[in-house]
C-alpha cells in the first residue's frame, strides 16, 4: 500500500495503469503534465513516481531533473514510461536518477512488479 | 817536283854519284810507286769503285800531300754519292706511298694543266675520277677535256676552273650531278699551281663526295620537321584538354580545393569558393593552415589539419564540417592523396559536397519515423494494457471463451509492436544508429530465454522443440539484441514448419560461439538463399506468403549479427529442412567507429 503519483499525459494509458495500480492495493495521485506533477509531488509527498517521459509543459526528464534539485523530493523513487525505446535515452534516464525505465507498450503486470521492487 | 839541294861539289861528286844511284832507288820507291797506285786508284773511280783509295801514306811529302788530297776527293765522291743514292731510293719511296695513296682515295683526284690559252687539260687522274668519268687517266692524258668529257660535263666543270683562275686562290665548293641513280652530291676543291712566272699553269682537284651525307641531313630535316609537326599537333591536343579539363573544374557543382604536400593552395574552383566564403584568386597561392585560421570562425573544420598527416601517407580523409551563419551549412569534404607518375603523394584532393539538404532530410526522414513509431505505439498501449486488464480478471471473472478471444486480440498487439520496433531498427540501421551494449552474454541465458518464449508456440503446432544451453559458453555482446536475433530465427522456423521439429543450441567454435536454429521445414530454394538477408525479401513459397511477415526479421538480425563482428549461414536442403548457424566472436568486433578509410 503506497502512494504513487502517475505523471502520464495520455489518458487511456493513465487510465489503464491507474486501475492496475488500484487493484494492486495502491493510492494514486494523477497528473496529466509535468509542472501538475513536479507541483504534487512537493504538496502530497508520493512514495513513488511514475514518470512518462512525453509530457506537456515539462517532459519527464525535466521533471525528474527538478525533483534530483530538490533535497525534499531527492529520495523518491521515480520509474520512467515512454515509447521511445533507444539505449541512449535508457541510459539519459537512469543517469539521470531513475530507478527503472519501462518501454511502451508494457506489461501492466511487469510494471506492478517493479513498482513493488523500487518500493521495498 | 822534285827538287835537289846541292852545296859542294868536290864532296858532291862522290856524294853525287852515290846520291844518284839512292835517289833513283828513293825516286823508284817515294815517285815511281805512289804515281802508280795513285794512278791505278784514278782509273778503279773512274770504273765506278767509289771505295778505290790511292793507299799511299806519307804526309808532308808533295806526292804525299797529293795522295792525300786525293784521297779526300775521293772520299767525297763516295760520300756524295751514296747520299744521292739515298735521296733516290726515299724519293722513290715516297712516290710510291703517293701513288698508293691517290689510287685508293675514296676521293676523286684530278689534276689539270691549264695552257697559257686557258684550255685545261688532262693532267692525270685517280681510280675514283676514272671510275666516275668512265675514262682511263692513261687514255685522255693530255686532251682538253672538251675532248673527251660529255659537252655538258665539260661546260660544267670549265666554269668551276675558270672560277679557281678568276679567284687566284684556292676555292671549294658543292656541286650536285645528276645520276641515273638518283643526284650525287660532292664537295670539290680546286687548289691552284703556279709556276715560276707566277702563271697558273696546274688545278689540282679534290672532290669529296658527299652524297650519303645530304641524304642524312635531308632525313634529319624532314624528321625535324615531322617531330615539329607531331609536337605542334599534341599541343593543340593537350590545350583542348586542359581547356575542357578547366572548364569542367570551373563547373562542376563539387567544390574542388587542391593543395599541395608543402601546404599551398593550388587549385580553388569557384563552388569550393563559395562554399568556404572565399574568393578563389584571393587564395590560391597562399597557404592552406592560414586560410583556415582565417576562416576559423565561420569555418569549423577541425581535421583540416590532420588531412596532411593522412594523405601523406596515401590515405583518405574524410568529413563534414559547418561553414557559415546563421543558417550553417553542412560541408562534406573528402581528402584524397594525388600521385605523382611515380607513386609518391604530391598533393591533396579535397572534393567539397553542400549536403545541408541532405542532412536536412535525413534529419526529418528520422523525425519522422521516430515521431511515427510512437505515435503507434501509445495507442498499442492502452490496447495492449486494457486487453490485459480483462484477461487477468481486474475488470471481473471471464469465461474460457472470451479469455481466449481476448488473448489473441492481446497476441496481435504484441505482433504489432514488434513490427513497429523492426521498422524503426531497420531505419536505425540504415543510419547507422544501432548502438549496441558491450557486456559478457551468457549464451545458455539467450537460448534459454527464447526456448521459454517458444516453446508453447511450437508445441502448440504439434512440433518437437529440442534445446541444448551449454554452460560456460559467453561472448561480449547485447543481449538483448541477441535474444532478438535468436527470436527472430526460432519464430521463423516454427511459422514454416508444419511437421517435425525446431530446435536451438549453441556451441563453441574457433574462440567464438556457434547459434544453430534448425527445422525440418520446407527448405529454401537456391534462388531464395542470395536474396534471403535482403531488406523486404519475402520468398515466393506458398507457406511463407501465407505466415505474413514484412520481410525485415532476417535483415535486422544479420545486421545485427554483423555489428557483433559475427556472421550468419544457412544450409538448407528442399524438402529436409534448414539451419542456421550464427557465429559470434567471443570479444566484440566490427569496423571502428570513425572517419578514417585508410586505402
Amino acid at each position: 500500500m503506497a502512494k504513487i503519483l502517475l505523471a502520464e499525459d495520455e489518458p487511456h494509458i493513465g487510465d489503464m495503469v491507474a486501475f492496475k495500480l488500484t487493484n494492486s492495493g495502491h493510492e494514486v495521485i494523477r497528473a496529466a503534465s509535468g509542472d501538475v506533477a513536479l507541483d504534487l509531488a512537493g504538496s502530497d509527498r508520493p512514495d513513488l513516481i511514475v514518470l512518462d517521459v512525453m509530457m506537456p509543459v515539462l517532459d519527464g526528464f525535466e521533471v525528474l531533473a527538478a525533483l534530483k534539485r530538490d533535497t525534499s523530493l531527492q529520495a523518491i523513487p521515480v520509474i520512467m514510461l515512454t515509447a521511445k525505446g533507444q539505449e541512449r535515452d535508457v541510459l539519459n534516464g537512469l543517469a539521470e536518477g531513475a530507478v527503472d525505465y519501462i518501454v511502451k507498450p508494457f506489461s501492466l503486470k511487469e510494471l506492478v512488479a517493479r513498482i513493488d521492487g523500487a518500493l521495498r | 817536283m822534285v827538287a835537289m839541294k846541292s852545296s859542294f861539289l868536290a864532296r858532291l861528286a862522290v856524294i853525287a854519284a852515290v846520291a844518284m844511284v839512292a835517289a833513283l832507288e828513293f825516286g823508284r820507291r817515294s815517285l815511281l810507286r805512289p804515281l802508280d797506285a795513285l794512278l791505278s786508284a784514278v782509273q778503279r773511280i773512274a770504273a765506278g769503285d767509289h771505295a778505290a783509295r790511292s793507299g799511299v801514306a806519307g804526309a808532308g811529302t808533295p806526292l804525299g800531300e797529293l795522295a792525300r788530297t786525293f784521297d779526300d776527293m775521293a772520299a767525297n765522291m763516295e760520300r756524295q754519292a751514296g747520299e744521292q743514292q739515298r735521296s733516290a731510293t726515299a724519293l722513290h719511296e715516297s712516290e710510291e706511298v703517293l701513288r698508293h695513296v691517290i689510287e685508293s682515295s675514296s676521293d676523286r683526284l684530278f689534276l689539270i694543266d691549264v695552257t697559257p690559252e686557258g684550255g685545261f687539260r688532262f693532267a692525270g687522274f685517280n681510280d675514283a675520277h676514272e671510275r666516275r668519268l668512265g675514262l682511263a687517266s692513261a687514255d685522255v692524258y693530255g686532251q682538253y677535256i672538251e675532248e673527251s668529257l660529255p659537252k655538258e660535263l665539260a661546260r660544267i666543270d670549265s666554269a668551276s676552273y675558270q672560277r679557281c683562275l678568276a679567284a687566284g686562290h684556292t676555292i671549294s665548293y658543292d656541286e650536285t650531278l645528276a645520276d641515273p641513280a638518283g643526284p650525287s652530291h660532292f664537295h670539290t676543291t680546286l687548289i691552284p699551281v703556279a709556276d715560276a712566272s707566277h702563271r697558273i699553269h696546274r688545278i689540282v682537284g679534290v672532290a669529296h663526295d658527299v652524297t650519303d651525307q645530304r641524304r642524312t641531313e635531308e632525313q634529319y630535316v624532314r624528321h625535324q620537321e615531322h617531330l615539329e609537326e607531331l609536337v605542334k599537333e599534341r599541343t593543340k591536343e593537350l590545350s583542348a584538354v586542359t581547356t575542357r579539363l578547366q572548364e569542367v573544374f570551373a563547373s562542376t557543382s563539387d567544390g574542388i580545393l587542391v593543395v599541395d604536400l608543402p601546404g599551398w593552395v593550388t587549385a580553388l574552383n569557384p563552388q569550393g569558393g563559395a562554399l568556404l566564403g572565399v574568393v578563389p584568386a584571393d587564395v590560391i597561392g597562399r597557404s592552406f593552415d592560414a586560410l583556415l585560421l582565417e576562416l576559423k570562425d565561420s569555418v569549423h573544420w577541425t581535421q583540416g589539419s590532420q588531412l596532411f598527416a593522412a594523405v601523406e601517407n596515401g590515405r583518405d580523409l574524410e568529413g563534414e564540417f559547418e561553414v557559415g551563419s546563421p543558417k550553417p551549412k553542412t560541408v562534406r569534404w573528402r581528402a584524397r592523396p594525388t600521385r605523382h607518375a611515380g607513386g609518391g603523394t604530391v598533393a591533396a584532393t579535397i572534393t567539397l559536397q553542400d549536403v545541408t539538404r541532405e542532412r536536412e532530410v535525413e534529419r526529418l526522414k528520422e523525425d519522422f519515423v521516430s515521431t511515427v513509431s510512437h505515435e503507434l505505439r501509445t495507442p498499442l498501449t492502452a490496447i495492449n494494457g486494457h486487453l490485459e486488464l480483462v484477461i487477468d480478471g481486474d475488470a471481473g471473472p471471464i469465461n474460457d471463451l472470451q479469455h481466449r478471444f481476448l488473448d489473441v486480440a492481446r497476441v496481435n498487439t504484441t505482433r504489432l509492436a514488434a513490427l513497429i520496433n523492426d521498422v524503426l531498427d531497420v531505419e536505425q540501421m540504415g543510419a547507422d544508429k544501432i548502438e549496441l551494449r558491450h557486456e559478457p552474454v551468457d549464451l545458455a541465458d539467450v537460448i534459454t530465454k527464447v526456448a521459454e518464449t517458444f516453446r508453447l508456440e511450437a508445441e502448440a503446432k504439434g512440433l518437437a522443440f529440442r534445446m541444448l544451453a551449454p554452460a560456460g559458453l559467453a561472448v561480449v555482446g547485447d543481449r538483448d539484441r541477441l535474444i532478438q536475433v535468436v527470436s527472430n530465427l526460432v519464430s521463423n522456423a516454427i511459422k514454416y514448419t508444419t511437421t517435425g521439429e525446431v530446435g536451438v543450441a549453441g556451441e563453441a567454435a574457433g574462440s567464438g560461439v556457434d547459434i544453430i536454429v534448425s527445422d525440418t521445414g520446407p527448405g529454401i530454394s537456391a534462388e531464395d538463399r542470395g536474396r534471403l538477408f535482403d531488406k523486404f525479401f519475402r520468398s515466393d513459397q506458398r507457406v511463407v506468403r501465407k505466415a505474413g511477415g514484412t520481410g525485415l526479421g532476417l535483415f535486422i538480425a544479420k545486421g545485427i549479427v554483423d555489428r557483433h563482428g559475427g556472421s550468419i549461414v544457412v544450409e538448407t536442403a528442399p524438402g529436409v529442412g534448414t539451419k542456421f548457424r550464427v557465429h559470434l566472436p567471443s570479444g566484440l568486433g566490427g569496423s571502428p567507429d570513425g572517419e578514417d578509410t585508410p586505402r
